[in-house]
């Protein structure tokens, strides 16, 4: 069982949930390129300049645990990473759970299709990260992980946000907030588990709905938490979540 | 660019593995990425995608083994990128190396069927002309590559380098010549540059004949300038300058050097002035070598020069023939070992205050035997040279042959004390030893003045050559009356005085003075003519305390003056003073 944490997060955000299932599996967490405890040498401005350059190194872990039809877990941005592993190569994973994950952020309005953010906001967020990352990523945090009456979550979240290094934090969100894997959706056959909570203010439920909807084999949790990280504020639902899900494959 | 073997392995592969299902794509890599230069069939994949590197090292090892069915192979081997843009699910890959610098990949996969493709088989066509425009692209980075390098190498260069189009067309003008000439760097319109060359020859002070020559060159396309020099007074400077026409494919023109070498210039000239001095400054001591071995070889003196222990390491002439003896070698004899024989302890004192550095030369009067007989009476002086550090380096000895002076000194010196007539001493002689007796503490000091009687008469009758043989008996007979008693002195004339030590008054010395009278008594024998006889008056006197040597013989003659007055031929003691 592989978990890949969402960006500006580490693989210990993991641990009680991993801690959970490694009475059942073998679970595999890990730091994202340029993320937590990785070797900054592993991170590279033109293969992460893209989510397919993180899913590249998912597909490339995997390989070399000699991991073939894991269950895979992942948040926001690896979410999409594994699903991309998976749609490249449809052995790797035998399920795979999402969490608050989106397969574009900008608004399409010739299709309707609800991403959250205007271009135009989008552009101005990334704006605001260049100019400067550690004023932005304080703003960030409390915003992403709401629950204002447990401040402690954003404090964790704005400290991990702030060992990233600049250069890194951008290429990172700029490779989330800009990219757009529709189109790859259909070709995942894997069964899928997609958790979202209802007032994420990085992606709307309409954007969850629309990875169910196009995923051939996927169904939609609505988790009762508020905020991006419903599996830091609320392990233990999300942690049922998954049992559920895996019971009934 | 060994294609031809990839290629045949490719279209085998295709034909023999391949059924529709397959496909083929022609691949650009660099370090940022693998760029797709083309593909067939045409609709599976869009021309001109990038995927970001993937594992490079691990391609070589994929080409090795051939197509990969293994899906975690598949995963290390193809982007995730390459494979979402291919329509259909990759089920095997087997990437060609195209070029040998690893930068043009061929890709053949195969995917699961579907009714998209058509189905055509790759042609051999198709393939050779995706590879050309691969090999195309390669060579045109490697024209660019080539052009930026050249585009470094001319931008570090410090010569001026200037090209021409003999076509009138524009030139090329790097870093150096841009600054030299005041030229933008690259190309340039062919005017402007022949204006800036123009130019810079006028103001080069050489230009009137340069610029004859220069008008020569170029009447002949094919003429070469080799280092011209022009000199520039203004700034100063000097450049070196060459020309040569330069045919190359679809090129004809002229390249112009232009190489800064007003340094290198300086440096010759600097060079050659000191060359100069230096050769002067040999002449120089070549010609003072020469005036020192002339004087070294014609010099009386003798010289020698000799290591701090004295082992002599060459001589001059006058030192061979001074010291040299006989079957020995004077090179190697011991100049020290010389002098000891004869002890000579003044100048070993010398020497050694000289080689414990407390003198730098000194000078001894030194003995030394020569041959085992010879005796020499040498004027030694010794000098040393010294290293920096102090230590005596060697020692120059000068010797003066001084024995025939010395022995002229000691004549002369004998002369000035003595009359020369009779070989006795003179009066300054004696009353020089009369005061050295007066001051010692021996027994008292008597004289016997003695004035010949009848001396004048045989002068005046016989000559004074007469005169003088006279004297000269008298002398000896004094000398042999007195024996080993005292001094027999003459005072001139005809006046003697005898000095003796004597320690019983004046009546003492009378013995004395009868001996004197009976032995001038004898008649005396001259060379020529008849014998005569002559007499003596003696006064006697012996010195009281606190007399002088003057008043002493004065009181003498006073008692000779009485012996005289008392009738000649006799001898009186004076009275005390």
């Amino acid at each position: 069982m592989v978990f890949g944490h969402g960006l500006g997060g580490n693989q210990g955000q993991w641990d009680p949930i991993a801690a959970h299932f490694a009475e059942q599996f073998r679970v595999v967490t890990f730091d994202l390129a340029g993320c937590g405890d990785s070797d900054p040498a592993l991170w590279s401005p033109v293969r992460h300049q893209s989510i397919l350059g993180y899913a590249d190194d998912l597909a490339v872990l995997c390989a070399e645990l000699d991991i073939r039809g894991a269950h895979f877990v992942g948040h926001s941005m690896a979410g999409m990473a594994g699903l991309l592993s998976a749609a490249a190569d449809p052995g790797l994973f035998s399920s795979l759970v999402l969490i608050c994950a989106s397969a574009r952020y900008i608004d399409e309005p010739e299709s309707g299709y609800q991403g959250g953010f205007s271009a135009q906001e989008v552009d101005s967020l990334l704006e605001a990260i260049e100019s400067d990352f550690s004023l932005w990523a304080a703003g960030f945090a409390p915003l992403a992980m709401q629950n204002a009456d447990r401040p402690e979550f954003a404090t964790q979240f704005a400290v991990s946000l702030a060992q990233y290094r600049p250069d890194i934090g951008l290429s990172g969100f700029r490779a989330a907030f800009t990219s757009d894997f529709r189109s790859v959706l259909p070709r995942v056959h894997t069964p899928t588990l997609v958790i979202q909570t209802p007032d994420d203010p990085a992606v709307p439920l309409a954007a969850a709905e629309y990875l169910v909807e196009h995923l051939p084999d996927a169904r939609l949790e609505i988790l009762p938490a508020e905020g991006h990280f419903p599996h830091v504020v609320a392990p233990q639902r999300v942690e049922a979540a998954i049992s559920r899900f895996l019971d009934s494959l | 660019m060994s294609r031809a073997d990839p290629l045949a392995q490719a279209l085998a592969s295709t034909a023999a593995m391949c059924d529709a299902d397959a496909a083929v794509a022609w691949l650009a890599q660099d370090q940022s990425g693998v760029e797709v230069t083309a593909v067939h069939p045409p609709t599976l994949m869009s021309v001109g995608a990038v995927w970001p590197v993937i594992d490079a090292s691990g391609v070589d090892d994929a080409i090795r083994q051939g197509p990969h069915t293994d899906p975690a192979e598949l995963s290390r081997l193809l982007p995730i990128s390459f494979r979402l843009s291919a329509p259909h699910p990759v089920t095997a890959a087997w990437p060609v190396r195209l070029t040998d610098d690893g930068s043009g990949l061929m890709l053949i996969w195969w995917h699961e069927p579907s009714a998209d493709t058509s189905g055509a088989p790759v042609s051999r066509e198709q393939l050779a002309i995706a590879a050309e425009q691969l090999e195309l692209r390669a060579l045109r980075r490697r024209v660019h590559q080539e052009a930026a390098r050249l585009d470094a190498v001319n931008a570090l260069l410090h010569q001026a380098l200037v090209f021409t189009d003999d076509s009138g067309g524009p030139g090329q003008v790097n870093a150096a010549a841009a600054r030299l000439l005041g030229l933008p760097v690259g190309q340039v319109p062919f005017e402007r540059i022949g204006r800036a060359l123009a130019s810079l020859r006028d103001r080069s002070t050489e230009a009137d004949s340069i610029a004859a020559r220069a008008r020569q060159i170029l009447k002949d396309p094919a003429g070469r300038i080799e280092d011209w020099y022009w000199h520039f007074e203004e700034d100063p400077t000097d450049l070196r300058v060459s020309s040569a026409p330069i045919t190359a494919e679809g090129v004809s023109g002229r390249l112009w050097v232009f190489d800064d070498v007003s340094m290198h210039l300086r440096l010759v000239r600097q060079a050659k002035a000191a060359q100069a001095a230096a050769e002067s400054a040999r002449a120089e001591l070549a010609r003072s070598e020469e005036r020192f071995r002339v004087a070294m070889e014609s010099s009386a003196v003798g010289v020698a020069l000799a290591r701090p222990d004295g082992t002599i390491m060459t001589a001059n002439p006058a030192w061979r023939a001074l010291l040299g003896q006989p079957g020995a070698e004077v090179v190697g004899s011991n100049w020290f070992d010389l002098v000891a024989q004869w002890g000579n302890d003044d100048e070993a004192s010398l020497r050694n205050s000289l080689l414990a550095g407390k003198v730098d030369s000194y000078r001894a009067d030194v003995v030394v035997t020569v041959d085992g007989r010879q005796t020499l009476h040498l004027d030694a002086s010794v000098a040393a040279s010294r290293t920096a550090q102090g230590a005596v380096s060697s020692l120059v000895i000068q010797v003066n042959d001084v024995t025939t002076v010395r022995a002229q000194f000691h004549e002369a010196k004998h002369l000035a004390g003595h009359d020369s007539l009779t070989g006795l001493p003179n009066r300054s002689t004696l009353l020089a030893r009369l005061a050295a007796a007066s001051a010692d503490d021996g027994p008292p000091v008597g004289v016997l003045f003695c004035d010949l009687d009848g001396f004048k008469a045989v002068n005046d009758t016989l000559g004074h050559a007469a005169g003088d043989e006279v004297l000269a008996v008298v002398a000896r007979r004094l000398e042999a009356a007195v024996g080993s008693a005292g001094i027999v002195a003459r005072l001139g004339g005809d006046e003697f005085v005898v000095m003796c030590r004597h320690g019983a008054g004046s009546d003492g010395l009378l013995p004395l003075g009868e001996r004197i009278l009976a032995a001038v008594a004898h008649p005396i024998d001259l060379t020529d003519g008849a014998p005569v006889t002559i007499g003596v008056s003696i006064g006697v006197a012996v010195r009281t305390s606190g007399e002088t040597p003057a008043d002493l013989l004065a009181r003498a003659d006073a008692g000779a003056y009485a012996a005289k007055r008392a009738g000649r031929n006799r001898v009186v003691a004076a009275p005390p003073p």
